[in-house]
């Protein structure tokens, strides 16, 4: 496949797609949404060269709103489908986008496997603490005690750290931003983008529909810069598994943990000659010549 | 009935974890390049270690396309395997057996069977030998029983070992030799026999000279193949039996074939990524048993709604549940044909043989990439794992069909913003823009969406979609299908009885009819049976399947199955009721000497 003629961005409105919303007013998904343009034009992406995939869930609607390559997945199944497509054709930058539900709900299993094997991805969770497009039920991340429909005498269960499972998986880049800081979030996600292997950036964001607890000011009262401490050291493993242990009345948000490693794709010596649609695209329209293997089996 | 077609069948048994399955697959490699054709057919409970296993090898002069019920040499590893099948031997058939190591009372054995007692512990040990290579001797023991000269097992074994250098060689053939001249040399004067008579062993085979060089391989590595010649390029999957050896297939032709095959953390990512793989662009595959595409069902909805072609395998074993997982079973069609919410189209390909198995992969990935669409292969432990001998696959005249995939040139021309990746088209089939090419971004989603791919739940354009994947079926099924794709009849085009089955029922059906007719002919009696073979579950050859059947004098439905699904199947796209039915569900397959049976008792 010739390469295609590089695209550049003038501004961020090219992003822009035009469809329709769907999210409550002042949602959390805003503040994701816009910081993930942000990023995508301040790091001159080439929206042809990029891949956003989402699974299922109100902020999974992501997709539809930024012009770039989208692909609205399943229900928890947005990473398989994502590190597939990193595989098949590694030269796309791509993007995964899904709720706490969605990822660390059904889809836990991908995350913990997509963590270890360290593909190039950066995976952002719209963390809402709240199932938000079923109206209401509690959320792995939900508080001890947090009320919901499905749970009216309070969650039983206490909430996952989804940065501390993530590092103990190895991710090798985990990240925390907040809805409400738009900018701060934005550098984050481009942190991870740049970051080479799989960047998990843990998004918290208020549902003003169906968390009346985790709200802004909720938020606002506890969050603080770990980049602001200058003794945190997000190489140092341990140090960012003992601050993915913190919640309540302090949450921070930076990068938690950052390390280097070879990504899954390095170690493949099948993407040696260039990406599989290449190598596709490059088969004769014959077919695979077989014949060499089909002589093991006389 | 007289048979005039007579396959010698080899069994051996063992402890599971004695390498049982390899012997099989050496004696049946040695009788394939000795120009014999043979069928390999292994049993082994859900275990590792520690329970019995057999290879039951079935070698003839002419394609033997079943497993039998009769074991003419029996080689008992141990004593289990003496006592299991002692009375499956013909009357006239060898056990060979470690007399020493393995006592064993033959006074109550049948009269002539013939008594190789060959101290394969002893002479291994003799050679110096590793514990393992108990079964070269073995297999040399009944290579001799069996009539071949040691020159043939000696140019085998040479070509068998040949990479491993001469060392490897020389201590094989040594080995082998050992049990083949101790069978020359003690039993020269005839084999002992409980009745007290040394007899020799007669029903011995000889190899073919100038015989053409034929293929031995598994259903599932015929599968393999056929995707390694379209193309395939990605392979997600997780093990499962019977279907593994497609995925270890594949990891094994990786490096060089420029193939990724990712073992996943279960069969819901298996599916998923083989879609999200396919949606960049390339040929990909996934492969499970009943229970994984279970856990497969959900993703094949999102293939169909974000029309990206996929090929998956399904290769069935016995369920619910974990049912009998080492066992042989034609229980999941109906699964196969309706998993997944709602209504689209899709392909179930039913291949019979290994040939179909390899040819069927090439058909299905063009029509999966044409029709932009979901192809389902259906095999089984019984086609999928045994070993078969056939003449090397055809696939010169093999052109790969991506369908209407556009290419950077076009996309260069494409006015941004004017690409529909949903358009609406005659065939219902819209042109396939990959990403990562100009011009032609667009998202893909779950969702119903409109032509661009955006979201749309409006009335209007719902139906239109719908309609537009169903008619990509309907065009298929007219412009892209040959009447052989559907269903074939094999055998006289008149026949007094009609056996009609499908998938791995086709060798033994084939084999119990070729044996009729050749007895009645032989025997100058008139009547003949034919076989309505089906390869398409869907789209569902009607009109071929009611034309066959509205001209068949008699019929009789053969599944391994216990609600003859295909009967239904029939009945619902042909109303025709196929009331005489032979149905077999206790995981074993069925062979062709009950077919034989059963035809004698429907004529």
């Amino acid at each position: 496949m010739s390469e295609k003629p590089l695209k550049i961005l003038n501004t961020q409105q090219e992003l822009d797609t035009g469809s329709k919303c769907n999210w409550c007013p002042g949602c959390g998904d805003f503040g994701i949404l816009i910081a993930l343009k942000q990023a995508i034009f301040e790091l001159k992406l080439d929206p042809e060269n990029v891949m956003l995939v989402s699974g299922i869930g109100c902020g999974s609607q992501a997709p539809h709103l930024v012009k770039v390559y989208g692909f609205h997945s399943l229900h928890g199944r947005a990473l398989p489908v994502a590190t597939a497509m990193k595989m098949a054709n590694h030269k796309m930058t791509v993007i995964v986008i899904g709720g706490d539900g969605d990822g660390y709900g059904i889809g836990m299993a991908h995350f913990i496997h997509t963590a270890r094997r360290n593909f190039d991805i950066t995976y952002i969770v719209q963390n809402n603490q709240v199932y938000g497009l079923t109206k209401g039920q509690t959320s792995p991340t939900s508080d001890k005690g947090f009320k919901t429909k499905s749970t009216p005498e309070g969650v039983i269960e206490i909430a996952i750290r989804p940065l501390g499972l993530s590092i103990m998986a190895g991710a090798s880049f985990a990240a925390r931003g907040f809805a409400g800081d738009v900018m701060h979030l934005k550098e984050m996600i481009k942190l991870g983008i740049q970051h080479k292997g799989f960047s998990h950036i843990d998004a918290l964001q208020p549902c003003v529909t169906f968390n009346k607890v985790n709200t802004y000011q909720w938020y606002q009262e506890r969050v603080y810069k770990l980049e602001k401490d200058p003794a945190y050291d997000p190489t140092n493993r341990a140090m960012a598994l003992a601050k993915a242990e913190e919640w309540g009345d302090r949450i921070a948000v930076g990068v938690y943990y950052k390390e280097e490693r070879p990504t899954y794709n390095d170690e493949l010596p099948q993407l040696a000659n260039g990406s599989l649609l290449e190598q596709m695209l490059a088969t004769p329209a014959g077919g695979v010549d077989i014949s060499k293997t089909m002589e093991h089996y006389f | 009935m007289k048979s005039v077609y007579e396959p010698l069948t080899w069994v051996v048994g063992g402890e599971a974890g004695y390498g049982i399955s390899t012997m099989g697959a050496s004696f049946a490699r040695i009788c394939t390049r000795a120009g014999l054709f043979v069928h390999g057919y292994g049993e082994y409970p859900s275990l590792i270690r520690g329970g019995h296993n057999i290879a039951s090898v079935r070698v003839g002069y002419e394609p033997v396309t079943s497993h039998g019920n009769k074991i003419d040499i029996l080689l008992a590893l141990n004593k289990e395997t003496v006592d299991l099948h002692l009375d499956e031997m013909m009357e006239h058939g060898a056990v060979i057996y470690d007399g020493e190591a393995m006592p064993w009372d033959t006074s109550a054995v049948q009269p002539n069977l013939r008594l190789v007692s060959v101290p394969l512990a002893r002479l291994t040990k003799e050679l110096g030998a590793e514990r393992v290579m108990r079964n070269t001797v073995a297999l040399g023991a009944s290579l001799a029983v069996f009539g071949f000269e040691f020159s043939h097992i000696e140019e085998i074994m040479m070509r068998t070992f040949g990479k491993k250098g001469p060392e490897v060689i020389a201590h094989n053939v040594n080995v082998a030799r050992a049990g083949f001249d101790y069978v020359h040399t003690q039993f020269a004067e005839g084999f002992p026999t409980p009745s007290g008579a040394k007899l020799p062993f007669e029903k011995k085979m000889h190899p073919v000279e100038g015989a053409p060089k034929r293929v031995l391989m598994s259903g599932n590595e015929a599968l393999a193949l056929g995707a390694l010649k379209a193309g395939v390029k990605f392979m997600a999957a997780y093990p499962m039996t019977p279907v593994t050896s497609i995925m270890l297939a594949l990891a094994g032709w990786g490096t060089k074939h420029g193939i990724v095959m990712k073992q996943t953390e279960d069969e819901i990512a298996a599916m998923n990524m083989a879609i999200g793989a396919s949606y960049m662009g390339v040929r990909t595959l996934t492969a499970t048993s009943g229970g994984g595409f279970a856990l497969m069902t959900e993703a094949i909805g999102m293939a169909a709604i974000t029309e990206t072609p996929l090929v998956a395998i399904e290769g069935m074993r016995p369920g619910p549940s974990t049912g009998l997982p080492t066992w042989t079973d034609q229980g999941d069609l109906r699964f196969v044909m309706h998993a997944s919410q709602g209504e689209f189209p899709r392909m179930v390909l039913l291949p019979g043989d290994i040939t179909e198995s390899f040819e069927m992969m090439l058909k299905a990935y063009n029509w999966a990439d044409e029709y932009q669409m979901v192809v389902l292969l259906v095999t089984d432990k019984y086609m999928g794992e045994s070993i078969h001998t056939a003449e090397p696959f055809k696939h010169d005249d093999y052109v790969i069909n991506r369908g209407p995939f556009m290419t950077m040139d076009e996309a260069l021309k494409v006015v941004p913003g004017t690409y529909k990746r949903y358009e609406f088209t005659a065939n219902g089939v819209s042109m396939r823009a990959v990403p990562g090419m100009p011009n032609t971004i667009h998202s893909a989603a779950t969702d119903e969406h409109k032509e661009d791919g955006d979201l749309d739940e409006s009335s209007e354009n719902r139906i239109k979609m719908v309609d537009k994947r169903a008619l990509k079926l309907e065009m298929l099924q007219k412009n892209s299908l040959a009447e052989s794709d559907g269903a074939v009849l094999h055998g006289p085009a008149t026949a007094d009885l009609t056996l009609v089955g499908w998938g791995s029922m086709k060798g033994p059906i084939m084999e119990a009819m070729t044996v009729f007719n050749a007895a009645n002919e032989a025997e100058g009696k008139a009547e003949r049976v034919n076989f309505l073979q089906i390869k398409m579950a869907l789209p569902f050859p009607s009109e071929t399947v009611t034309r066959l059947l509205n001209t068949a004098k008699k019929t009789l439905l053969v599944e391994n199955n216990a609600t003859a699904q295909m009967g239904g199947i029939i009945r619902e796209h042909t109303s025709i009721h196929l009331e005489n039915k032979f149905l077999r569900y206790d995981g074993r397959p069925i062979h062709s000497a009950e077919i034989l049976d059963q035809i004698s008792k429907h004529l």
